[in-house]
Parts: structure tokens; sequence; C-alpha cells
């Protein structure tokens, strides 16, 4: 039967979503860390 | 000794926690209705729908196969109106929705491509062949995939925005040129398979149904995926400006 | 844009760097690709319309590179913007000149073909005069934009062909079709929906070029 392949063609899908998800959400904790190292740098440098 | 960006960046508050709580809810929101609609298109294919008589249980990939285009292609239009409009008004929100579309427009195309070609496998015997449409989205994808490479590769962020503006233009406009080509093109050679998907055989109303979810669901999925790569963008773009800023800085003194 | 024309041809003639970058890239590829097919089997006489396009692509894309690259060392950009002189028409005059340069290579690889797949030579020529003169405008407007382009980039060299050549689709398919049927004896009348189709590509480049190539080269 070609039930391989359809789990396949499924597989291929969810993980492709959820690494990217996941991929995503990474980038975006680190650079939301870096943006708020940038801002406390910048407002020592200010005073 | 002000820097206005500087100082946008480190007032407190800063905008952005207020944006952040808002957004954060309709994005919710949004994430869980779109979990939830895929899980409900998930259990159709498995479990409601019927199994297809001609082309057995591997015909369920048809689904999610189809459901696949619907946000590679409007993913695409944004990205052409995107840079349309980054060209004429020079908005960053304009280039953000641009990268951001084309970063999701291009995954999209890959698992269509993925879907199809596993399809095909069983039901055509092969992994690929050179019909119309597949080597239509076959160039597609390579445009955008170059689309993406120029932005990073480009020596400063704005000029990628431009560049990759007038890469995305082009490409929307040639599509119709492509598309002719390529249609002649397989027209004169006998088609390697002489019958394409079983597209014209959902006799069963509950595969319309079940195909319908699935297109409202992995749509949704696209425009949730959309507003977070956003939010990312502009994540991006603001660090820029401090880094910039912070370049600036100790040399812009008496400014 | 005469001028700037001009002094393109004039630099060209003074070192021929860029003519004979295409001149032999072009006759290396032929000789590389019929390598590649068995010289008694029929495969080679039908491959024969595509091996020609994609020496004259593959010697175009790295010419045209060569070109802006020879340009912008010595920095005429600069030089040029300073002028008065409106974008598009720089872009115009540069895609002329790559054109001439193209053609002029071609000169020489057309000939070369014709020999390497034993063609008959007159028929040959006068049959795939139109194809090839449509055809290397369309490069020639594309390449020219795009090899502005992938200038301001890190990775001149690989981005050149990656930017054209996706685009250019409609143009391969179009001028190797055309060139086939023509090759095999048809009438030009036969092949006029290629032609249009190239045609059209031209006009649609040549149009986005000189529109967009403002864009390309502000700082």
């Amino acid at each position: 039967m070609n039930l391989g392949f359809l789990f396949a063609a499924y597989a291929v899908v969810w993980i492709g979503v959820l690494v990217y998800v996941f991929g995503l959400a990474r980038r975006s904790r680190n650079l939301e860390r870096e943006v708020e190292e940038l801002r406390q740098l910048l407002s020592r440098r200010q005073q | 000794m002000s820097d206005p960006v500087l100082a946008r960046h480190t007032e407190s508050p800063s905008p952005d926690p207020a944006d952040a709580t808002q957004g954060n809810t309709a994005e919710t929101v949004l994430g869980v209705t779109t979990g939830a609609l895929v899980l409900a298109a998930m259990y159709a294919v498995f479990v409601y729908v019927p199994t297809d008589s001609f082309q057995g249980p591997v015909q369920r990939i048809f689904y999610i196969h189809m459901a696949m285009w619907l946000p590679t292609f409007s993913a695409f239009a944004l990205v052409a109106i995107a840079s349309l409009m980054y060209l004429w008004r020079r908005g960053p929100g304009w280039d953000r929705l641009g990268r951001s579309s084309a970063e999701i427009g291009l995954l999209f195309c890959t698992l269509g491509l993925a879907t199809g070609s596993i399809w095909a496998r069983p039901i055509w015997g092969t992994w690929w062949t050179w019909d119309p449409r597949l080597t239509l989205t076959l160039v597609l994808w390579m445009i955008y995939a170059t689309y993406l490479l120029l932005r990073t590769l480009s020596a400063t962020p704005e000029q990628g925005a431009v560049l990759s503006a007038i890469l995305g233009l082009s490409g929307v406009i040639d599509l119709y040129l492509i598309n002719r080509a390529v249609y002649w093109w397989r027209g004169i050679h006998p088609a390697v398979i002489a019958n394409r998907e079983g597209g014209s055989g959902l006799a069963d109303p509950r595969m319309q149904v079940t195909l319908v979810i699935c297109l409202v669901s992995f749509f949704l999925l696209f425009v949730w995926l959309l507003v977070l790569r956003m939010r990312t963008a502009r994540l991006q773009d603001i660090l820029e400006e401090c880094r910039e800023a912070l370049a600036r800085g100790p040399r812009a003194a008496r400014v | 844009m005469i001028a700037i024309l001009w002094k393109d041809l004039r630099i060209e003639l003074r070192t021929r760097e860029t003519l004979s970058s295409l001149l032999l890239l072009g006759l290396l590829t032929l000789l590389i690709l019929s390598f590649a097919f068995d010289p008694a089997s029929e495969l080679r006489q039908a491959a024969a319309p595509g091996v020609l396009w994609v020496a004259v692509i593959f010697a175009s894309v790295l010419g045209m590179n060569r070109s802006l690259l020879h340009e912008r060392e010595q920095d005429c950009l600069h030089g040029l913007l300073l002028a008065p002189v409106d974008r598009g028409t720089i872009y115009l005059a540069k895609t002329t000149g790559n054109f001439v340069f193209m053609a002029a290579a071609q000169v020489f690889v057309v000939p070369a073909f014709i020999i390497f797949f034993n063609l008959p030579v007159g028929e040959t020529l006068v049959r795939l005069l139109p194809i090839l003169a449509l055809g290397l405008i369309g490069l020639a407007a594309i390449g020219t934009l795009f090899a502005a382009v992938s200038l301001r980039t890190r990775a001149r060299e690989v981005m050149l062909p990656l930017l054209m050549l996706p685009l250019a689709t409609p143009l391969v398919i179009a001028s190797v079709e055309a060139s086939a049927a023509l090759l095999a004896g048809q009438p030009l009348a036969a092949v006029g929906h290629w032609l249009n189709l190239i045609g059209a590509f031209d006009v649609v480049f040549l149009v986005v070029g000189w529109l967009t190539f403002e864009y390309v080269v502000e700082e």
C-alpha cells in the first residue's frame, strides 16, 4: 500500500511548518534580547 | 546632544510594549483559531472523508497539497504589491511585508512542491514531470528564493530593500510571459503523463467539504505566520536603527 | 545617449577585454557541450539549438558581469552619475553597448556552431538571424539591469546568473524552440508566436530596466 507516501507527505508539511514556527520564535527571542541590551547601552550612553 | 533615534528607543515607556500587548491578544486569538481549524482539517482528511476508490488512501495527500497553493500565490501577490509600494513610497512597512511574505510564500511553495512530488510518485510513477504548472511553480520558487538571497547578500539593508523590490516587481511582470512560454513549450511535446491529477473526480460532497476546510485552515495558518513574521521584522528594523544610532552616537556629539 | 554608447564602444575597441571574454566563453561552452553528446547519435542534432543557446546565454552572463565589474573598477559609473544625464538613458546606452558586444561575439560563435554540428551554412545563418537578434536584445536588456543590481551585492558573480536566468525563462524557452523549428526548415511564420513572446519580453525588460535603473544606482 502507499501509506508510506501518505505519511511522508503529511510529515513533511507538519515538520516544515513546525520547524519554521520554532525557528521564528527563536529568532524573535534573540532579537528581543538584543534590542533590550542595546536599549540599555544607549540609555547608559545618554546619561 | 540628542539623537532622535536614541531618544526614541531609550524613553520609557518605549512605544513597543504597548503595541506588543495589544498585538498579543489579537495574535493569540488568531493563533488559537488557526490551530483549531487545522486540527479540524486533519480530522476531516483522516477520519471524515471517505477513501478515494481510484487512488486509494494516498489520494488524501491531495487535500493538503492543494491547500499549499492559496498561501503561496497570495504571498507572492503580496510581495509584488509590497515591492511596488516600496519603490513608490519607501515606507519601511512595505519592505517588511515584502520580506515576510516572500519567506512564508517560499515555505508554502516548497511544501507544495514536496507534497506534489510525494503524491506523484505512487500515482504517476515519477517524482517529477515537466507539466506546465509544475514548471511554472519551480521557476517561481527560484525567483523568490533569489529574492531572499539578494536581501541577505546586499551591501546594506536599505539597498537590499530596493534591489529586491526591483526583483519582486520584475518577477511579477515576467509571470505572464513565463506562463505563456511554459504552456506553449509543453503543448508541443507529448505529455509524459496522459491524465493529470484526479482533480475533476471530487464526486463525493464530503471530499469537497474537506478540501474547503483544508484551504481555509491553511490560509489562516499563512496569515498567522505572516503576522508573527512581521513582528519579528519590526524587531529587526528596530535593532538596525539602534545599531546605526550607536555607531553614529560617539561621533555625532555636537551635531 | 549616443555619447555614452560611443564611450563604451571606444573603450572596448581599445581593450577588447569584454569581447574576447565573450568570444572565448562562447566557444568553450560550445566545445564542452559537444563533448556531452555522442557525435554519432541523433540526440546530438536534436540538441543543437539547445546547445547553441546555452553557449550564448552562458557567455552573455559572464561577459556582462565582466564589463560592469570593469566599469566599477574604473569608477566610470560615478562619473556618469555626476553628469546630468537621465538614468534611464544610461541604462539604454549600456544595454545597447552590451548588445553590440554580444552580437560581435556571436559572429564567431555561430559559425563555430555551424561547423561543429555540420549544418548547412547559408540557410542556417539566414534562419537563425532574427531569433538571435531578438534573443540577444532580451539578454542585453535583462542582463544590464541585473548586472548593475548584482554589483551592489557581496557575491557578484553568483548573483547575476541567479537573478537573470529564472526571469529569462520565457526567452530561453522561446529562443530554443523557435531555433529548433527554424533549423528544421519551418518558415518564419510558423514560429510567429515564439517571436512575439521574445519581442514582448524584450520590450517589457527594456521598459522595466529603463524605469528602475535609477533605483539601482542610487546611493
